[in-house]
Protein backbone atom coordinates (compact mmCIF):
# COMPACT_ATOMS: atom_id res chain seq x y z
CA UNK A 1 0.00 0.00 0.00
CA UNK A 2 2.85 2.33 0.92
CA UNK A 3 4.41 1.58 -2.48
CA UNK A 4 1.12 2.31 -4.19
CA UNK A 5 0.85 5.71 -2.56
CA UNK A 6 4.46 6.46 -3.38
CA UNK A 7 3.79 5.45 -6.95
CA UNK A 8 0.86 7.77 -7.33
CA UNK A 9 2.78 10.67 -5.85
CA UNK A 10 5.69 9.84 -8.09
CA UNK A 11 3.44 10.34 -11.13
CA UNK A 12 2.12 13.63 -10.02
CA UNK A 13 5.52 14.95 -9.35
CA UNK A 14 7.32 13.76 -12.44
CA UNK A 15 4.89 13.85 -15.27
CA UNK A 16 4.58 17.61 -15.51
CA UNK A 17 8.21 18.33 -15.20
CA UNK A 18 9.98 18.87 -18.48
CA UNK A 19 12.52 21.48 -17.28
CA UNK A 20 12.98 19.84 -13.91
CA UNK A 21 16.45 19.71 -12.40
CA UNK A 22 17.70 16.75 -10.41
CA UNK A 23 20.78 16.52 -8.28
CA UNK A 24 22.24 13.02 -8.09
CA UNK A 25 24.48 12.10 -5.19
CA UNK A 26 26.42 8.83 -5.59
CA UNK A 27 27.47 7.87 -2.06
CA UNK A 28 30.12 5.48 -0.81
CA UNK A 29 29.54 4.73 2.89
CA UNK A 30 32.42 4.43 5.36
CA UNK A 31 33.30 0.83 6.18
CA UNK A 32 31.10 -0.55 8.94
CA UNK A 33 28.77 2.48 8.94
CA UNK A 34 25.92 1.07 6.89
CA UNK A 35 23.51 1.17 9.85
CA UNK A 36 24.61 4.71 10.72
CA UNK A 37 24.08 5.82 7.14
CA UNK A 38 20.55 4.47 7.12
CA UNK A 39 19.79 6.16 10.44
CA UNK A 40 20.99 9.44 8.94
CA UNK A 41 18.68 9.03 5.94
CA UNK A 42 15.87 8.09 8.33
CA UNK A 43 16.45 11.39 10.12
CA UNK A 44 16.61 13.29 6.83
CA UNK A 45 13.47 11.63 5.51
CA UNK A 46 11.23 13.72 7.73
CA UNK A 47 13.25 16.86 7.02
CA UNK A 48 12.94 16.33 3.26
CA UNK A 49 9.22 15.68 3.62
CA UNK A 50 8.88 19.10 5.27
CA UNK A 51 11.18 20.74 2.70
CA UNK A 52 8.94 19.46 -0.09
CA UNK A 53 5.84 20.69 1.76
CA UNK A 54 7.55 24.09 2.13
CA UNK A 55 8.32 24.18 -1.63
CA UNK A 56 12.06 24.09 -1.02
CA UNK A 57 12.39 21.12 -3.33
CA UNK A 58 10.19 18.89 -5.47
CA UNK A 59 11.13 15.35 -4.52
CA UNK A 60 13.69 13.23 -2.71
CA UNK A 61 14.51 9.56 -3.25
CA UNK A 62 17.16 7.28 -1.74
CA UNK A 63 18.18 4.20 -3.69
CA UNK A 64 20.41 1.34 -2.61
CA UNK A 65 22.65 0.12 -5.43
CA UNK A 66 22.71 -3.64 -6.02
CA UNK A 67 26.22 -5.08 -6.17
CA UNK A 68 27.59 -8.46 -7.10
CA UNK A 69 30.09 -9.49 -4.43
CA UNK A 70 31.75 -11.92 -6.85
CA UNK A 71 32.52 -9.13 -9.31
CA UNK A 72 35.29 -6.68 -8.28
CA UNK A 73 34.08 -4.06 -10.81
CA UNK A 74 30.56 -4.22 -9.40
CA UNK A 75 31.95 -3.71 -5.87
CA UNK A 76 33.37 -0.35 -6.99
CA UNK A 77 29.85 0.98 -7.55
CA UNK A 78 28.45 3.49 -5.02
CA UNK A 79 26.44 2.11 -2.11
CA UNK A 80 23.56 4.56 -2.42
CA UNK A 81 22.25 7.10 -4.89
CA UNK A 82 20.15 10.01 -3.70
CA UNK A 83 17.95 12.06 -6.07
CA UNK A 84 17.01 15.59 -5.04
CA UNK A 85 14.49 17.01 -7.51
CA UNK A 86 13.75 20.69 -8.10
CA UNK A 87 11.00 22.09 -10.26
CA UNK A 88 13.39 24.69 -11.67
CA UNK A 89 16.69 26.45 -11.05
CA UNK A 90 15.05 29.13 -8.95
CA UNK A 91 13.82 26.55 -6.47
CA UNK A 92 17.17 24.78 -6.52
CA UNK A 93 19.01 27.97 -5.59
CA UNK A 94 16.73 28.84 -2.66
CA UNK A 95 18.83 29.37 0.47
CA UNK A 96 17.77 26.95 3.20
CA UNK A 97 19.03 26.58 6.75
CA UNK A 98 18.66 22.81 6.88
CA UNK A 99 19.53 22.48 10.56
CA UNK A 100 16.90 25.05 11.51
CA UNK A 101 14.33 23.20 9.39
CA UNK A 102 15.33 19.85 10.91
CA UNK A 103 15.03 21.26 14.45
CA UNK A 104 11.55 22.53 13.60
CA UNK A 105 10.57 19.10 12.25
CA UNK A 106 11.87 17.21 15.32
CA UNK A 107 10.72 19.75 17.93
CA UNK A 108 8.78 17.85 20.58
CA UNK A 109 9.64 14.52 18.96
CA UNK A 110 13.27 14.29 19.97
CA UNK A 111 15.33 15.81 22.78
CA UNK A 112 17.72 18.57 21.76
CA UNK A 113 20.67 16.45 22.86
CA UNK A 114 19.51 13.43 20.90
CA UNK A 115 18.83 15.60 17.88
CA UNK A 116 22.33 17.16 18.02
CA UNK A 117 23.89 13.70 18.25
CA UNK A 118 21.91 12.44 15.28
CA UNK A 119 22.54 15.60 13.26
CA UNK A 120 26.29 15.45 13.84
CA UNK A 121 26.36 11.95 12.43
CA UNK A 122 25.45 13.22 8.95
CA UNK A 123 28.92 14.26 7.77
CA UNK A 124 30.63 11.21 9.31
CA UNK A 125 28.93 8.37 7.42
CA UNK A 126 30.07 9.12 3.89
CA UNK A 127 33.44 8.02 2.58
CA UNK A 128 32.88 9.79 -0.74
CA UNK A 129 30.12 11.60 -2.60
CA UNK A 130 30.08 12.30 -6.32
CA UNK A 131 27.52 14.71 -7.73
CA UNK A 132 25.76 15.28 -11.01
CA UNK A 133 23.22 17.98 -11.77
CA UNK A 134 20.91 16.91 -14.59
CA UNK A 135 18.06 18.46 -16.51
CA UNK A 136 14.99 16.42 -17.41
CA UNK A 137 14.66 16.24 -21.19
CA UNK A 138 11.81 13.79 -21.48
CA UNK A 139 9.81 11.11 -19.72
CA UNK A 140 6.89 8.75 -20.24
CA UNK A 141 3.61 8.95 -18.33
CA UNK A 142 3.64 7.08 -15.04
CA UNK A 143 1.96 3.68 -15.06
CA UNK A 144 1.27 2.53 -11.51
CA UNK A 145 2.12 -1.06 -10.58
CA UNK A 146 -0.53 -3.53 -9.49
CA UNK A 147 -1.13 -4.00 -5.77
CA UNK A 148 1.82 -6.00 -4.41
CA UNK A 149 3.84 -5.72 -7.63
CA UNK A 150 7.38 -4.57 -6.94
CA UNK A 151 9.51 -2.39 -9.20
CA UNK A 152 13.00 -2.75 -10.71
CA UNK A 153 14.96 0.49 -11.00
CA UNK A 154 17.56 0.58 -13.79
CA UNK A 155 19.79 3.64 -13.75
CA UNK A 156 22.01 4.10 -16.80
CA UNK A 157 24.62 6.73 -17.57
CA UNK A 158 25.47 7.25 -21.24
CA UNK A 159 28.04 9.17 -23.21
CA UNK A 160 26.52 10.74 -26.33
CA UNK A 161 28.67 9.81 -29.33
CA UNK A 162 26.99 12.03 -31.90
CA UNK A 163 24.46 14.84 -32.33
CA UNK A 164 21.61 12.43 -33.08
CA UNK A 165 21.71 10.74 -29.68
CA UNK A 166 19.14 12.89 -27.83
CA UNK A 167 16.67 12.54 -30.70
CA UNK A 168 17.18 8.77 -30.81
CA UNK A 169 16.17 8.65 -27.13
CA UNK A 170 13.24 11.05 -27.39
CA UNK A 171 11.90 10.20 -30.86
CA UNK A 172 12.64 6.51 -31.12
CA UNK A 173 13.50 4.75 -27.84
CA UNK A 174 10.80 6.67 -25.94
CA UNK A 175 8.17 5.14 -28.23
CA UNK A 176 9.57 1.71 -27.33
CA UNK A 177 9.26 2.50 -23.60
CA UNK A 178 5.71 3.76 -24.16
CA UNK A 179 4.78 0.53 -25.94
CA UNK A 180 6.25 -1.46 -23.06
CA UNK A 181 4.33 0.75 -20.65
CA UNK A 182 1.08 0.19 -22.55
CA UNK A 183 1.77 -3.55 -22.45
CA UNK A 184 1.86 -3.29 -18.62
CA UNK A 185 5.56 -4.11 -18.33
CA UNK A 186 7.09 -0.76 -17.50
CA UNK A 187 6.13 1.93 -15.03
CA UNK A 188 8.39 4.81 -16.06
CA UNK A 189 11.22 6.04 -18.27
CA UNK A 190 13.04 9.32 -17.98
CA UNK A 191 15.88 10.92 -19.90
CA UNK A 192 18.16 13.52 -18.36
CA UNK A 193 21.08 15.59 -19.57
CA UNK A 194 24.09 16.29 -17.35
CA UNK A 195 24.54 20.04 -16.96
CA UNK A 196 27.07 20.02 -14.13
CA UNK A 197 29.12 17.56 -12.09
CA UNK A 198 31.66 17.43 -9.29
CA UNK A 199 35.33 17.05 -10.16
CA UNK A 200 35.42 13.52 -8.73
CA UNK A 201 32.41 12.36 -10.77
CA UNK A 202 32.70 10.45 -14.02
CA UNK A 203 33.62 12.99 -16.67
CA UNK A 204 32.44 11.00 -19.71
CA UNK A 205 28.75 10.61 -18.89
CA UNK A 206 26.56 13.14 -20.70
CA UNK A 207 23.06 11.70 -20.09
CA UNK A 208 21.20 9.45 -17.68
CA UNK A 209 18.11 7.33 -18.11
CA UNK A 210 15.99 5.79 -15.37
CA UNK A 211 13.85 2.82 -16.37
CA UNK A 212 11.37 1.53 -13.83
CA UNK A 213 10.24 -1.95 -14.77
CA UNK A 214 7.39 -3.88 -13.27
CA UNK A 215 8.58 -7.00 -11.53
CA UNK A 216 7.39 -10.28 -12.95
CA UNK A 217 6.84 -8.72 -16.36
CA UNK A 218 7.73 -10.96 -19.25
CA UNK A 219 10.20 -10.12 -22.03
CA UNK A 220 8.81 -7.64 -24.50
CA UNK A 221 9.27 -7.91 -28.24
CA UNK A 222 8.64 -4.71 -30.15
CA UNK A 223 5.92 -5.24 -32.79
CA UNK A 224 8.23 -3.80 -35.48
CA UNK A 225 11.31 -5.81 -34.49
CA UNK A 226 11.31 -7.80 -37.74
CA UNK A 227 11.24 -4.65 -39.89
CA UNK A 228 14.47 -3.41 -41.45
CA UNK A 229 13.73 0.24 -40.54
CA UNK A 230 13.28 -0.69 -36.89
CA UNK A 231 16.44 -2.81 -36.89
CA UNK A 232 18.49 0.04 -38.38
CA UNK A 233 17.10 2.59 -35.91
CA UNK A 234 18.03 0.27 -33.05
CA UNK A 235 21.50 -0.34 -34.50
CA UNK A 236 22.25 3.33 -35.14
CA UNK A 237 20.49 4.51 -31.99
CA UNK A 238 22.60 2.18 -29.86
CA UNK A 239 25.70 3.31 -31.78
CA UNK A 240 24.93 6.96 -30.94
CA UNK A 241 25.71 6.36 -27.26
CA UNK A 242 28.11 4.46 -25.04
CA UNK A 243 26.89 3.07 -21.74
CA UNK A 244 29.24 4.15 -18.98
CA UNK A 245 27.13 3.46 -15.88
CA UNK A 246 24.55 0.70 -15.42
CA UNK A 247 23.08 0.24 -11.98
CA UNK A 248 20.19 -1.79 -10.63
CA UNK A 249 18.71 -0.14 -7.57
CA UNK A 250 16.16 -0.63 -4.82
CA UNK A 251 14.17 2.35 -3.58
CA UNK A 252 14.50 2.85 0.20
CA UNK A 253 12.95 6.26 0.85
CA UNK A 254 11.00 8.72 -1.22
CA UNK A 255 8.95 11.87 -0.86
CA UNK A 256 7.22 13.73 -3.68
CA UNK A 257 5.31 16.97 -4.01
CA UNK A 258 1.60 16.25 -3.60
CA UNK A 259 0.25 18.68 -6.15
CA UNK B 1 -2.71 1.19 -78.85
CA UNK B 2 0.63 -0.29 -79.87
CA UNK B 3 2.32 1.84 -77.21
CA UNK B 4 -0.17 0.64 -74.63
CA UNK B 5 0.52 -2.98 -75.48
CA UNK B 6 4.25 -2.35 -75.32
CA UNK B 7 3.87 -0.65 -71.95
CA UNK B 8 1.84 -3.52 -70.63
CA UNK B 9 4.46 -5.96 -71.80
CA UNK B 10 7.11 -3.82 -70.14
CA UNK B 11 5.26 -4.09 -66.82
CA UNK B 12 4.86 -7.80 -67.10
CA UNK B 13 8.42 -8.23 -68.14
CA UNK B 14 9.98 -6.13 -65.45
CA UNK B 15 7.73 -6.43 -62.45
CA UNK B 16 7.80 -10.20 -62.27
CA UNK B 17 11.47 -10.52 -62.86
CA UNK B 18 13.43 -10.04 -59.65
CA UNK B 19 16.17 -12.40 -60.76
CA UNK B 20 16.30 -10.88 -64.21
CA UNK B 21 19.77 -10.68 -65.72
CA UNK B 22 20.64 -7.51 -67.59
CA UNK B 23 23.59 -6.55 -69.73
CA UNK B 24 24.43 -2.88 -70.02
CA UNK B 25 26.63 -2.10 -72.99
CA UNK B 26 27.99 1.43 -73.18
CA UNK B 27 28.86 2.50 -76.71
CA UNK B 28 31.14 5.29 -77.93
CA UNK B 29 30.74 6.38 -81.54
CA UNK B 30 32.45 9.12 -83.48
CA UNK B 31 30.17 12.01 -84.42
CA UNK B 32 30.73 11.14 -88.08
CA UNK B 33 29.41 7.60 -87.49
CA UNK B 34 26.40 8.48 -85.37
CA UNK B 35 23.79 8.15 -88.12
CA UNK B 36 25.26 4.85 -89.32
CA UNK B 37 25.29 3.54 -85.77
CA UNK B 38 21.58 4.36 -85.35
CA UNK B 39 20.94 2.59 -88.67
CA UNK B 40 22.72 -0.47 -87.24
CA UNK B 41 20.47 -0.41 -84.17
CA UNK B 42 17.35 -0.07 -86.36
CA UNK B 43 18.58 -3.19 -88.13
CA UNK B 44 19.12 -4.94 -84.79
CA UNK B 45 15.76 -3.81 -83.41
CA UNK B 46 13.97 -6.25 -85.73
CA UNK B 47 16.32 -9.06 -84.68
CA UNK B 48 15.61 -8.36 -81.01
CA UNK B 49 11.86 -8.28 -81.69
CA UNK B 50 12.03 -11.82 -83.09
CA UNK B 51 14.47 -13.03 -80.40
CA UNK B 52 11.96 -11.95 -77.74
CA UNK B 53 9.17 -13.81 -79.57
CA UNK B 54 11.42 -16.88 -79.75
CA UNK B 55 12.21 -16.52 -76.02
CA UNK B 56 15.91 -16.01 -76.55
CA UNK B 57 15.60 -12.66 -74.82
CA UNK B 58 13.27 -10.80 -72.48
CA UNK B 59 13.77 -7.26 -73.75
CA UNK B 60 16.05 -4.77 -75.41
CA UNK B 61 16.43 -1.01 -75.05
CA UNK B 62 18.66 1.59 -76.64
CA UNK B 63 19.29 4.77 -74.65
CA UNK B 64 21.24 7.86 -75.59
CA UNK B 65 23.40 9.60 -72.98
CA UNK B 66 22.62 13.31 -72.67
CA UNK B 67 25.19 15.80 -71.42
CA UNK B 68 25.02 19.48 -70.50
CA UNK B 69 27.82 20.40 -72.89
CA UNK B 70 30.81 19.04 -74.79
CA UNK B 71 33.00 19.38 -71.72
CA UNK B 72 30.75 17.04 -69.71
CA UNK B 73 30.53 14.62 -72.64
CA UNK B 74 34.29 14.37 -72.99
CA UNK B 75 35.46 10.77 -72.58
CA UNK B 76 31.92 9.54 -71.86
CA UNK B 77 29.81 7.03 -73.79
CA UNK B 78 27.15 8.07 -76.31
CA UNK B 79 24.67 5.18 -76.11
CA UNK B 80 23.63 2.49 -73.66
CA UNK B 81 22.18 -0.83 -74.79
CA UNK B 82 20.22 -2.83 -72.24
CA UNK B 83 19.61 -6.52 -72.92
CA UNK B 84 17.25 -8.34 -70.57
CA UNK B 85 17.10 -12.08 -69.91
CA UNK B 86 14.61 -13.58 -67.52
CA UNK B 87 17.29 -15.88 -66.08
CA UNK B 88 20.66 -17.49 -66.84
CA UNK B 89 19.00 -20.34 -68.77
CA UNK B 90 17.42 -17.92 -71.22
CA UNK B 91 20.65 -15.98 -71.55
CA UNK B 92 22.58 -19.16 -72.30
CA UNK B 93 19.93 -20.12 -74.86
CA UNK B 94 20.29 -16.70 -76.51
CA UNK B 95 24.07 -16.96 -76.62
CA UNK B 96 24.00 -20.46 -78.11
CA UNK B 97 22.43 -19.47 -81.43
CA UNK B 98 24.39 -18.51 -84.54
CA UNK B 99 23.28 -14.91 -84.38
CA UNK B 100 24.38 -13.97 -87.87
CA UNK B 101 22.43 -16.82 -89.42
CA UNK B 102 19.45 -15.95 -87.20
CA UNK B 103 19.67 -12.29 -88.29
CA UNK B 104 19.88 -13.28 -91.95
CA UNK B 105 16.61 -15.24 -91.60
CA UNK B 106 14.90 -12.26 -90.00
CA UNK B 107 16.19 -9.87 -92.66
CA UNK B 108 15.51 -12.30 -95.50
CA UNK B 109 14.14 -9.45 -97.60
CA UNK B 110 17.66 -7.96 -97.79
CA UNK B 111 20.08 -9.04 -100.48
CA UNK B 112 23.25 -10.73 -99.22
CA UNK B 113 25.22 -7.58 -100.12
CA UNK B 114 22.79 -5.28 -98.36
CA UNK B 115 22.67 -7.59 -95.35
CA UNK B 116 26.48 -7.57 -95.11
CA UNK B 117 26.43 -3.77 -95.46
CA UNK B 118 24.02 -3.47 -92.54
CA UNK B 119 25.81 -6.12 -90.53
CA UNK B 120 29.08 -4.24 -90.84
CA UNK B 121 27.76 -0.81 -89.93
CA UNK B 122 29.92 0.90 -87.24
CA UNK B 123 29.38 -0.71 -83.84
CA UNK B 124 31.37 1.82 -81.81
CA UNK B 125 33.66 0.98 -78.90
CA UNK B 126 31.93 -0.97 -76.17
CA UNK B 127 32.16 -1.80 -72.49
CA UNK B 128 29.89 -4.46 -71.02
CA UNK B 129 28.45 -4.71 -67.53
CA UNK B 130 26.51 -7.75 -66.31
CA UNK B 131 23.85 -6.95 -63.74
CA UNK B 132 21.18 -8.77 -61.78
CA UNK B 133 17.90 -7.05 -60.94
CA UNK B 134 17.43 -7.04 -57.18
CA UNK B 135 14.25 -5.02 -56.99
CA UNK B 136 12.01 -2.54 -58.78
CA UNK B 137 8.73 -0.67 -58.44
CA UNK B 138 5.68 -1.53 -60.54
CA UNK B 139 5.52 0.06 -63.96
CA UNK B 140 2.25 1.98 -64.31
CA UNK B 141 3.24 4.47 -66.97
CA UNK B 142 3.64 4.55 -70.74
CA UNK B 143 6.94 3.92 -72.43
CA UNK B 144 7.67 6.59 -75.03
CA UNK B 145 10.57 7.57 -77.24
CA UNK B 146 12.44 10.36 -75.47
CA UNK B 147 11.58 9.09 -71.96
CA UNK B 148 14.32 10.27 -69.62
CA UNK B 149 15.99 8.25 -66.90
CA UNK B 150 18.78 8.77 -64.39
CA UNK B 151 21.24 5.94 -64.07
CA UNK B 152 23.02 6.19 -60.72
CA UNK B 153 26.16 4.21 -60.00
CA UNK B 154 26.99 3.32 -56.39
CA UNK B 155 29.61 1.54 -54.38
CA UNK B 156 28.22 -0.35 -51.35
CA UNK B 157 30.05 0.60 -48.17
CA UNK B 158 28.50 -1.89 -45.77
CA UNK B 159 26.27 -4.98 -45.55
CA UNK B 160 23.13 -2.92 -44.87
CA UNK B 161 23.22 -1.10 -48.21
CA UNK B 162 21.07 -3.47 -50.30
CA UNK B 163 18.42 -3.60 -47.56
CA UNK B 164 18.41 0.21 -47.29
CA UNK B 165 17.61 0.36 -51.01
CA UNK B 166 15.00 -2.40 -51.03
CA UNK B 167 13.39 -1.88 -47.62
CA UNK B 168 13.54 1.90 -47.33
CA UNK B 169 14.44 3.89 -50.46
CA UNK B 170 12.05 1.78 -52.57
CA UNK B 171 9.17 2.87 -50.32
CA UNK B 172 10.10 6.52 -50.91
CA UNK B 173 10.09 5.87 -54.67
CA UNK B 174 6.68 4.17 -54.41
CA UNK B 175 5.23 7.23 -52.63
CA UNK B 176 6.54 9.41 -55.46
CA UNK B 177 5.03 7.07 -58.04
CA UNK B 178 1.67 7.39 -56.30
CA UNK B 179 1.80 11.21 -56.41
CA UNK B 180 3.12 11.21 -59.97
CA UNK B 181 6.55 12.75 -59.34
CA UNK B 182 8.27 9.52 -60.37
CA UNK B 183 7.55 6.78 -62.87
CA UNK B 184 10.08 4.08 -62.09
CA UNK B 185 12.82 2.89 -59.76
CA UNK B 186 14.99 -0.19 -60.14
CA UNK B 187 17.96 -1.55 -58.23
CA UNK B 188 20.61 -3.75 -59.81
CA UNK B 189 23.74 -5.39 -58.58
CA UNK B 190 26.80 -5.35 -60.86
CA UNK B 191 27.98 -8.95 -61.30
CA UNK B 192 30.92 -8.33 -63.62
CA UNK B 193 32.31 -5.92 -66.16
CA UNK B 194 34.21 -6.32 -69.40
CA UNK B 195 36.05 -3.10 -70.15
CA UNK B 196 37.41 -2.73 -73.68
CA UNK B 197 37.69 1.00 -74.02
CA UNK B 198 38.14 4.13 -71.95
CA UNK B 199 35.73 4.31 -69.01
CA UNK B 200 34.89 6.89 -66.40
CA UNK B 201 34.32 4.10 -63.84
CA UNK B 202 37.15 2.35 -62.04
CA UNK B 203 35.50 -1.07 -61.64
CA UNK B 204 34.95 -0.81 -57.87
CA UNK B 205 31.27 0.11 -58.31
CA UNK B 206 28.79 -2.45 -57.03
CA UNK B 207 25.24 -1.31 -57.77
CA UNK B 208 23.14 0.71 -60.19
CA UNK B 209 19.76 2.33 -59.66
CA UNK B 210 17.59 3.68 -62.46
CA UNK B 211 15.02 6.40 -61.80
CA UNK B 212 12.49 7.69 -64.27
CA UNK B 213 11.21 11.08 -63.10
CA UNK B 214 7.56 12.07 -63.34
CA UNK B 215 6.08 15.54 -63.06
CA UNK B 216 7.98 18.25 -61.20
CA UNK B 217 7.02 18.14 -57.50
CA UNK B 218 5.16 21.13 -56.07
CA UNK B 219 6.80 23.27 -53.39
CA UNK B 220 4.58 21.60 -50.78
CA UNK B 221 5.59 18.12 -51.94
CA UNK B 222 9.24 19.15 -51.88
CA UNK B 223 8.80 20.43 -48.30
CA UNK B 224 7.07 17.22 -47.23
CA UNK B 225 9.86 15.21 -48.76
CA UNK B 226 12.71 17.13 -47.11
CA UNK B 227 11.85 19.84 -44.58
CA UNK B 228 8.93 18.13 -42.85
CA UNK B 229 10.64 14.77 -42.60
CA UNK B 230 10.22 12.82 -39.36
CA UNK B 231 13.30 12.01 -37.28
CA UNK B 232 12.98 8.38 -38.36
CA UNK B 233 13.05 9.36 -42.06
CA UNK B 234 15.99 11.71 -41.46
CA UNK B 235 17.99 8.95 -39.78
CA UNK B 236 17.08 6.31 -42.37
CA UNK B 237 18.10 8.64 -45.19
CA UNK B 238 21.27 9.73 -43.41
CA UNK B 239 22.41 6.21 -42.57
CA UNK B 240 21.13 4.78 -45.84
CA UNK B 241 23.14 7.35 -47.77
CA UNK B 242 26.16 6.56 -45.61
CA UNK B 243 25.88 2.89 -46.54
CA UNK B 244 26.83 3.68 -50.16
CA UNK B 245 29.17 5.93 -52.06
CA UNK B 246 27.43 7.82 -54.83
CA UNK B 247 29.82 7.55 -57.75
CA UNK B 248 28.13 9.05 -60.79
CA UNK B 249 24.79 9.97 -62.31
CA UNK B 250 24.12 9.63 -66.03
CA UNK B 251 21.14 11.16 -67.83
CA UNK B 252 19.72 9.12 -70.68
CA UNK B 253 16.78 9.30 -73.08
CA UNK B 254 15.03 6.41 -74.76
CA UNK B 255 15.72 5.87 -78.45
CA UNK B 256 14.43 2.35 -79.30
CA UNK B 257 13.08 -0.65 -77.43
CA UNK B 258 11.52 -4.07 -77.82
CA UNK B 259 9.68 -6.09 -75.16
Amino acid sequence: MKKQILSIIFILSLSFSSSQLISYEAIWVNDGMEEDYLSVEELWSEVKKQAIADDIQDFWVVFKVEKDSTNPESMKKPDYIVFNGFKDDEQRKKQTNWKELAMKVYKGKMSKRKFEKAWEKTPTVRKETRNFLVERLDNTMWSAPEEGQSLDFRFNGFQALNDDYENYEMKFFKDWHEKRTNAGLQAWWEFNKVINRSKNANQEVTHFTLDILKDGASEYEHPDSSLFTHQMLVKNGVASRKRIIGDKMTMLYSHFQQN
Amino acid sequence: MKKYILSTLFVLSISISFSQLITHTSVRVDDSERESYLELEEFWSKIHEQAIKDEYSDGWMLWEFTYKDDEEAKGKPDFLIMNFHKDSVQRQKGYSIDIKEYARKIHSNLSKRNFEKKWNLPRGERNNYRLIRLDNTNWISTLEKGNEIYLNVFKALNDDYESYEMEYFKKMAEKQIVNGTRKWWEFNKILSSNINTETSLDGSQTHVTIDMPGRTPTEEERKDMWENRSFIDKMMQKNGSASREFVKRYNLKLVMWQF
